[in-house]
């Protein structure tokens, strides 16, 4: 479980990248084939579900996710939609109210990974030297350690609980953050048109902030639907371990935890939430793919 | 007639080419037919966005996929179109050869020369592959490369742009076809580089006995290497004859614009800086040399790695005058105007502007100098931000030197837009709606932004067509005329140059040769490598009268 868990943050920016090679490809199809963006749609509308839960869970449900409300460990009925857990708590809205907290980590995360590897990719890549040289090193070591394990590292020194979870999944991306973009500012720092702002009176800050940094982003953005999806899978992953929500606070992960111990009388304790799981990092992904086309297709151009 | 038919190797009847876009279909070449008899030597000749280029990757199929082809294309008496596979292959490369227009990324860059040149010879099974190898040094021995043996190991990368394009023409003669396809083969090269390579392609094609179809924005290089001249407007064909015809009693108004835009050294009636003055009565003794220069550059040194670039160049412009640096690439002018516009620092050497030594400048005070300096860079592609509108782009120097605020640099790219003969509806859109004869005049504007009192024209109107060129170098006049700014002009085009320079310096591998007043220096020039680069203007005579007879007999002969 664990292993399909620990998501390596190389190994995914390195599949990102091969994929774009394709992507090319297949945006072109992409423009004929409307089942992609039916796909496109569908995830997008699953997203948008997510985040109506994660902002009113009550239009949902109106049942306390903390109250015992049913029978223990009782199947998917009407009454109960995803069926009950080990104290009788009604498992949908468990799930539901679940969501913002999930949701709301993965948003830190990504933004921890998208600012921290925004500074790190922009500086490095303009000022390069012995700048670069350290701050690369430094995104080296990042990246030689599994992603799992240093969330781990990071949480036991920052303690317990979502957002400290949340910072240290956002940590991991960080390096693949930085490395994408300042490959992309080495290509831009170079262009004319940036040399024609230095040559029209433009300070180093203004330089970086208004030419460099506009166009040599989009790459980056492209991977934040990415990152979101691996960050819920990783703080999942941390949750399930027992290092995030603690109970009886709903978090995907901790629910599937709840659920491992009655696997072979309960499946729906640990099935449902984890289906839930894996279709917002399903769609998560489907959204990255449709974001990177489009940046090609408005490249290309 | 009938005799014509029989030898005629090419023919073209009612091409139309067009491509399938999201708005619609657009029509790239609307009907044009045309023929190349055997041995025949045609030069299509139009501005960007003509059909030139489109019609020759017609005929060797190299369209985008989304292009859609109508009419036919009989090719020794064969119609191509109705050929699939490899029955079209087995003639390209073979039979008809190609040779495409950019050097730099025209050849594959982790194979050798020796393999790229030998390739077409085993496709097309006329060598082994353990005499392919021999064969290929000889083409290129062929193609005038020297060493050809040392030449063959080597990559694309370690070649310079003239030695890949004869790589280019020797990989598209190597299987002696009977048609050679170059589309604009040089326009990426220096004149010098560019008359040697025409002349080795003109050479080989009479060796081996090949038609050519040759592809070029330039008038001068079709009545030079052209028996007959085909004109392209917008994708039809408005005009065809030969040279002596078409440039000396041109019939259409396109081809007039286009003999009438072309650059020359032929000043009667005035360069493009005399009628601008002239217009803005601007008093000669306005332009007489001031006893102070603005800017004096003395002794300029610059080494990359242990190689001088720039080797001791001193010179001096005058306020509201033009200096023009000429020289091939590699002589050090684009180094030398980065030194002054302070963009690289000299290894020795001093820059004087106005009176103040700013060869030490930085932080602050460098940017205030940037006020007063501003630079117009050759590819109006790269130097426009593509994320900001043009109304920003001009405004952004005025931004970041913090002159007067929002409002007011708003309404001075507005004038400036008008100023340079933008419309004011441009000053929304993004760099990527304009064209790029449009786009220079957005960097031109940029430029004044500031109200500087020195502009560096880094090659500016080089990548641009001659009648768009012709526009922006009347407003570089006018704008001078107008507003006394001293340029800093560089180009390797001494036509250009004469037309809009009071001074000129000659660079060659980073020293001045000679330097002086540019009716001097081009009258009555000193230096051979002055007179080498003059006598490799081509066309240079057929722009100021009808071609020279003995070009026409030296072909037939």
């Amino acid at each position: 479980m664990t292993e399909t868990l620990a998501l390596d943050r190389a190994s995914a920016s390195g599949t990102a990248a091969a994929t774009d090679a394709d992507s090319a490809a297949r945006s072109r199809r992409a423009a004929r084939g409307a089942s992609t963006v039916r796909d496109l749609v569908v995830s997008a509308v699953w997203i948008l579900v997510l985040l109506v839960a994660a902002v009113a869970p009550t239009l949902f449900t109106p049942v306390d996710p903390l109250e015992t409300t049913g029978p223990v460990r009782q199947a998917p009925s009407f009454a109960h939609l995803f069926g009950t857990d080990a104290i009788g708590r009604d498992l949908f809205s468990r799930v539901v109210h679940g969501a913002g907290l999930s949701l709301g980590a993965a948003a830190i995360a990504v933004v921890v990974g998208l600012l921290a590897g925004t500074v790190i990719g922009l500086v490095a890549g303009y000022r390069g030297g012995w700048v670069d040289a350290v701050l690369m090193r430094f995104t080296d070591v990042l990246l030689a350690i599994p992603g799992l394990l240093l969330s781990l590292a990071f949480v036991v020194a920052l303690g317990f609980g979502t957002v400290n979870v949340a910072i240290a999944v956002g940590v991991t991306s960080v390096a693949s953050n930085a490395r994408v973009l300042r490959s992309e500012v080495l290509r831009v720092r170079s262009s004319v048109y940036v040399e024609a702002a230095v040559a029209g009176g433009a300070g180093r800050l203004r330089v970086l902030l208004r030419h460099v940094l506009p166009n040599s982003i989009s790459p980056l953005l492209a991977l934040v639907a990415l990152d979101f999806s691996s960050a819920i899978l990783a703080i999942s992953a941390l949750s399930f371990l027992g290092y995030g929500a603690q109970p009886p606070t709903p978090e995907w992960g901790a629910l599937v935890a709840n659920g491992r111990d009655f696997l072979a009388t309960a499946w729906w304790m640990t099935t449902i939430p984890g289906l839930v799981i894996a279709l917002t990092v399903l769609a998560g992904n489907r959204i990255s793919r449709g974001l990177s086309n489009l940046g090609t297709a408005g490249g290309a151009r | 007639m009938t005799d014509e038919e029989r030898t005629e190797l090419l023919r073209v009847d009612d091409l139309r080419i067009g491509y399938r876009t999201r708005g619609g279909l657009v029509e790239a070449v609307r009907g044009i037919g045309c023929s190349v008899a055997a041995g025949g030597r045609v030069a299509v000749v139009g501005g960007s966005g003509s059909g030139k280029s489109t019609t020759a990757a017609a005929i060797v199929r190299l369209l985008a996929p989304n292009a859609a082809v109508g009419g036919t294309i009989r090719f020794d008496g064969e119609d191509l179109s109705g050929l699939r596979g490899a029955a079209f292959r087995s003639l390209l490369g073979r039979r008809i050869g190609y040779v495409p227009q950019d050097p730099t990324v025209s050849l594959n860059p982790v194979k050798t020369i020796g393999q790229q040149v030998a390739e077409v010879l085993t496709i097309h099974k006329l060598a082994d592959r353990r005499t392919a190898l021999l064969d290929a040094v000889e083409a290129l021995e062929r193609a005038g490369i020297d060493r050809p043996e040392l030449r063959a190991r080597q990559y694309p990368h370690q070649l310079s742009g003239g030695q890949r394009q004869r790589v280019l023409i020797a990989i598209a003669l190597a299987a002696r076809p009977a048609l050679v396809i170059a589309d604009e083969p040089t326009s990426a090269l220096d004149v010098t580089v560019q008359r040697r390579i025409l002349d080795q392609l003109d050479a080989l094609t009479e060796e081996v006995g090949a038609s050519t179809l040759l592809i070029t924005h330039d008038l001068g290089i079709a009545a030079e290497r052209a028996d007959r001249i085909l004109v392209l407007s917008e994708g039809a064909l408005v005009e065809e004859g030969t040279p002596d015809a078409v440039l000396g009693d041109p019939q259409h108004p396109y081809t007039r614009s286009l003999i009438a835009a072309a650059p020359s050294l032929n000043t009667t009636g005035g360069t493009f800086l005399t009628r601008a003055r002239e217009r803005h009565a601007v008093a000669p003794t306005d332009t007489a040399p001031a006893p102070e220069a603005l800017l004096r550059a003395d002794g300029l040194v610059k080494e990359f790695g242990g190689v001088r670039a720039v080797d001791d160049v001193s010179v001096a412009i005058e306020r509201r005058r033009t200096l023009a640096l000429v020289g091939e690439s590699g002589s050090g002018k684009t180094t030398t105007s980065r030194l002054i516009l302070r963009l690289e620092q000299p290894t020795a050497g001093r820059i004087v502007f106005d009176g103040e030594d700013v060869t030490a400048l930085a932080g602050g005070r460098l940017r205030q100098l940037r006020r007063r300096i501003q630079v117009v860079y050759q590819n109006p592609y790269a130097s426009l931000n593509p994320r900001l509108s043009i109304g920003d782009v001009i405004a952004e120097p005025l931004r970041s030197l913090r002159v007067g605020d929002r409002r007011s640099s708003a309404e001075r790219a507005r004038v400036l837009l008008d100023e340079v003969g933008l419309p004011a509806g441009a000053f929304d859109r993004r760099p990527a709606e304009l064209s790029g004869g449009q786009r220079q005049r957005v960097a031109i504007a940029r430029a004044l932004a500031l109200r500087p009192e020195l502009i560096v024209l880094d090659e500016a109107v080089s990548a641009l067509d001659v009648r768009v060129q012709a526009q922006i170098l009347q407003l570089l006049a006018e704008l001078q005329a107008e507003h006394g700014v001293a340029y800093l002009f560089i180009s390797h085009d001494l036509a250009v140059v004469r037309q809009i320079s009071d001074e000129v310096a000659v660079l060659r591998a980073g020293r001045v040769v000679e330097a002086g007043p540019v009716a001097t220096v081009f009258g009555d020039p000193q230096h051979p490598y002055t007179r080498d680069l003059l006598e490799a203007i081509p066309g240079r005579d057929s722009h100021s009268r009808l071609p020279d007879p003995h070009h026409s007999i030296r072909r037939t002969a």
